[in-house]
């Protein structure tokens, strides 16, 4: 059973629509009871990180993650906002701090000629030996939409990236029982399908 | 860089007959014919792979059946996995709620912006400008482009040009332009005046209105102006092929997924 997190802010029926297509059962979590019995957990995430993390530590959720993902050590999967959550701080609008699942901290995509956010395809790179790309070509295109990037302090926390007006921008991270995306799988067509496919598959 | 886009748009319209919502297609947004079935038709263009859906309701009563429509989007998106931008009569805040709550990811806003223009705004504010996009209509009127809006029904003088500049200083994350005057026609995309604005603007510029043949993707494409192209007879019609026609983009040396 996969749970995703619920904290009212992200496109939860896209990312339910997905794992019901392929054939997995999804529950929403908001409370304590809610994740009970999920194998497999998921942190979506649409907006901005400050209404996210207030909302998120001023509820049981705080716990409810950080229990879960660190001490249970279920697979988890973070998506656009849902990553970002998981760095050490963010700079967006302000100083906020994260869930420090990873050493890493959340700044704007530093542009030149281009505008953001970055709303598009984009071909991203990675380890051919990564199990969660696995049956995808590599620089293949997924869907972006944001302004800020996961810049990670540990480059072993990388594992995919994408250019974008002349930077190298984080397109997924992983670390132990944890996978992120700063892309959509859920949007990103038959790529994005076959990733949530193998995350459905992982066992880390 | 992010790829250009080839993005369906799908128009729906009750049925004179079954009283439910049918695909239909236009010409100068008029000559309305019904085309076939939402649900299907979005499964198409996921097999096809088409990089956004655009799903309008421009239905007279698009307000008051808008639960319905939450209902019929809420299916279609349970078949696409790929960026959703919907619209139809949006004007309250719930509205666009309901909307993304029902699986889009994007919302239209038109006729709107004509009465209450900060409604962009106020959506761009709560729901975050990648959520809104602005969409004006606009046709030659004695050899000016004019805005039109309630889907060619209420024509005004103001110039395309001054209210693109407008909605992008409200927080309208992307611009929709549709030459009402080369919709359906298959003649090819109005250039000159979306040109000019895209050219002054800098939030991403998708057109739409006319395309006939995959060449009138590529000379538009060309200019290197427009984020991505619009159409809805084009690909409804289906009288060129999906694939062959993302095969001719691409062998036109453009940026478009393989």
């Amino acid at each position: 059973m996969i749970g995703v997190v619920n904290y009212g802010m992200g496109n939860i029926k896209s990312v339910y629509n997905a794992f019901y297509y392929l054939g997995e059962e999804v529950k929403i979590c908001q409370k304590k009871n809610d994740f009970n019995g999920i194998s497999k957990l998921i942190i979506p995430g649409v907006g901005a990180f400050e209404e996210a993390i207030n909302i998120i530590n001023n509820s049981d959720l705080h716990i409810l993650i950080k229990e879960y993902v660190e001490n249970k050590k279920i697979p988890t999967l973070g998506i656009c906002l849902g990553m970002q959550l998981m760095a050490k701080k963010s700079h967006e609008n302000g100083i906020y701090e994260g869930l420090n699942f990873f050493d890493a901290e959340v700044i704007k995509i530093p542009i030149k000629n281009k505008t953001i956010p970055n709303i598009g395809w984009n071909e991203i790179e990675f380890d051919r030996n990564d199990i969660l790309f696995n049956g995808i070509k590599n620089f293949s295109d997924f869907y972006f939409v944001h302004s800020y990037f996961m810049k990670c302090n540990n480059n072993n926390d990388i594992s995919s990236t994408y250019h974008y007006d002349g930077s190298i921008i984080t397109a997924s991270v992983k670390k132990e029982n944890i996978f992120a995306t700063q892309f959509h799988p859920e949007k990103s067509q038959e790529s994005g399908i076959r990733l949530l496919e193998n995350f459905i598959n992982w066992n880390p | 860089m992010s790829k250009l886009r080839l993005i369906p748009k799908l128009l729906l319209k009750k049925s004179n007959i079954f009283k439910n919502y049918v695909v239909v297609t236009s010409e100068k947004y008029s000559k309305y014919r019904d085309v076939g079935d939402l649900i299907s038709m979005a499964k198409i263009f996921q097999d096809q792979r088409s990089d956004e859906l655009i799903i309008l309701n421009i239905d007279d009563n698009n307000i008051t059946d808008f639960n319905h429509f939450c209902n019929l989007i809420s299916k279609a998106s349970e078949e696409i996995f790929m960026p959703l931008t919907v619209g139809g009569g949006i004007n309250q805040l719930d509205q666009i709620s309901k909307l993304l709550d029902s699986g889009a990811d994007k919302v239209s806003l038109n006729s709107i912006i004509y009465s209450d223009p900060h409604f962009i705004e106020k959506s761009s504010k709560k729901f975050g400008s990648q959520c809104i996009v602005a969409s004006i209509d606009y046709k030659l009127i004695n050899n000016k482009s004019r805005v039109v809006f309630n889907n060619g029904k209420i024509i005004t003088e103001i110039d395309p040009y001054d209210l693109a500049k407008k909605i992008v200083e409200l927080g309208a994350g992307e611009l929709i332009l549709t030459s009402i005057d080369n919709d359906g026609m298959k003649n090819g995309l109005e250039l000159d005046v979306s040109s000019k604005i895209a050219n002054s603007i800098n939030i991403p510029v998708i057109i739409s209105g006319g395309c006939g043949v995959s060449n009138h993707f590529c000379q538009a494409l060309s200019t290197n102006l427009f984020s991505g192209i619009s159409a809805g007879t084009f690909f409804v019609n289906r009288d060129q092929n999906f694939y062959e026609t993302r095969s001719h983009i691409l062998n036109a040396g453009l940026d478009i997924r393989k």
